[in-house]
């Protein structure tokens, strides 16, 4: 399933996603160490991304032992690949909109107005008979 | 060789630039004239209008080309100089109709379809005259022109070919993701397969059909230039009656068998040539909404129901809604469900005769 282009990763989670490439799993503390080399961050501020990330399905946790491990969702190249393709897509997709024939337009139709054109066209049908 | 060679350069440029100047009225003149004519025709004859736009988009391009051939290098100032040396005359300005040639190798001087180089020897000393008059009253002209245009030209063709490189190739990338798209889809059920030949033999479309399923497209979608493929939303089977599906593919058949795909490829051609032209952009919309038409009226009149056909399009639209929200190919390019409807289903909108007959007096006086 490709990645909702909301979720890629900023570049505070790229850094913090290089560090789980390089080392494989890693605890809160041992992330925030590697980070505060590149920039100044508490502890706890560090933790709340690092949560952040989880609801994004970036990164995993590990609960089964203490202390809490983190290790990344996808390989490296996996991530890499799905940015570069969110990228193409955000440049071309609109010249593939342009080209492609579709039968009908992706507006949201809300549930009102559905049943007001089927309500039109069992009309015209009446009026037809 | 260099001078002349950077002569060939500016003459070329001159002329581009020319025709691209001219090209600014020539598409204002064009669009205002499909207004016109669009009113014209009544909403119901879809073939006529979108053969209207077509040639609407023809034009411009003819249009162009016909200014860039009718350009020569007199015409433009910088050549000024040169075209005593390195002209060679006009076909047309020979009464006769005898071809001559000068000796300077003027291959690179061609005009379309005006000259002919051969290597045959002046056959007549008069002709030879009223070309050098020609070309000399005109480079006379091509000096008032000033060196203003010499310092703009360059820059605006060079403006121009960057941003047609670039908007060609925004499209190529744009066909390319269709191509993965296909790549990505999987084989569909053998029963929509079956029912997709049966409408392809209904509609006597020739071509072999491949028929995809994707998760990515949210509305039944054609793509493929020689090789059509239909491309359908994974769920959209389950999700549809055997009727309305068969509406929906009939619309889809009916832009293979009218070569659409194709057609929208060189509308994007030529969109890349013309970027700079807002009208460009209204024409190439408008028979892309004109084509929709067609396809409409096409598969209606092979499904013999047009309440079902505009209940299956409800039913396709009230699905592709649904489907917005896993970030697929979402885009307005054509009419929207109401207006499509409207047109399959209201008595024609008539113009009052007054208003008819004054629209096509406002024609003729445009044209004369």
């Amino acid at each position: 399933m490709p990645r909702k282009v909301s979720s890629q990763p900023n570049d505070l989670e790229l850094s913090i996603l290089a560090v789980l490439w390089e080392r494989g799993q890693c605890s809160a503390r041992q992330i925030h160490d590697a980070l505060s080399d590149q920039r100044e961050t508490r502890l706890s501020s560090t933790t709340k991304m690092l949560q952040v990330m989880v609801d994004k399905e970036l990164i995993a946790r590990d609960d089964s032992q203490r202390p809490i491990l983190f290790r990344p969702a996808e390989a490296a190249e996996d991530m890499q690949r799905g940015i570069v393709n969110d990228l193409v897509q955000r440049a071309f997709g609109g010249a593939a909109e342009k080209l492609i024939l579709r039968a009908v337009e992706s507006h949201e139709l809300s549930a009102e107005k559905l049943a007001e054109i089927r309500r039109f066209i069992s009309r015209m049908e009446r009026k037809a008979k | 060789m260099n001078t002349f060679q950077t002569a060939v350069a500016s003459d070329l440029v001159q002329q581009l630039g020319w025709t691209l100047l001219h090209s600014l009225w020539q598409v204002s003149v064009i669009a205002v004239v499909l207004a016109i004519v669009l009113q014209l025709i009544p909403c119901q004859r879809s073939n006529w209008r979108y053969t209207a736009t077509c040639l609407a988009l023809l034009a411009v391009c003819v249009f162009s080309l016909g200014t860039y051939a009718f350009m020569n290098p007199s015409g433009a100032p910088t050549a000024s100089s040169d075209a005593n040396s390195s002209e060679v005359a006009v076909v047309d300005s020979v009464p006769n109709g005898i071809r001559h040639t000068r000796p300077v190798a003027p291959t690179a001087e061609l005009q379309e379809g005006n000259l002919q180089t051969e290597h045959n020897p002046v056959f007549d000393g008069e002709s030879a005259d009223a070309a050098n008059a020609v070309s000399s009253a005109s480079s006379i002209a091509g000096m008032n022109h000033g060196d203003v245009m010499d310092v703009v030209m360059p820059w605006l063709v060079v403006a121009w070919f960057v941003g047609a490189v670039c908007i060609a190739i925004w499209h190529l990338g744009g066909l390319l993701i269709l191509r993965r798209l296909c790549r990505r889809a999987s084989k569909p059920a053998e029963a929509i397969v079956k029912l997709v030949h049966d409408c392809g033999d209904r509609l006597e479309v020739r071509r072999t059909v491949r028929v995809l399923c994707s998760k990515t497209v949210s509305s039944p979608a054609v793509v493929g230039i020689w090789e059509p493929v239909i491309l359908l939303p994974a769920a959209l089977a389950s999700g549809l009656s055997t009727h309305e599906l068969r509406a929906i593919l009939l619309h889809e058949l009916a832009h293979i068998r009218r070569h659409d795909f194709l057609i929208n490829v060189m509308q994007a051609v030529v969109e890349s040539l013309f970027f700079y032209h807002p009208a460009v952009w209204w024409i190439s919309h408008r028979i892309r909404t004109e084509r929709e038409n067609c396809c409409d009226d096409l598969a209606c009149d092979v499904l013999g129901n047009r309440f079902d056909y505009t209940r299956a399009l409800t039913s396709v639209s009230e699905f592709a809604s649904t489907q917005t929200s896993t970030g697929a190919l979402v885009a307005a390019s054509g009419a929207n469900l109401e207006e499509r409807i409207n047109r399959l289903l209201l008595p024609p909108r008539c113009l009052s005769a007054v208003a008819s007959s004054a629209l096509v007096a406002l024609l003729l006086l445009l044209t004369v």
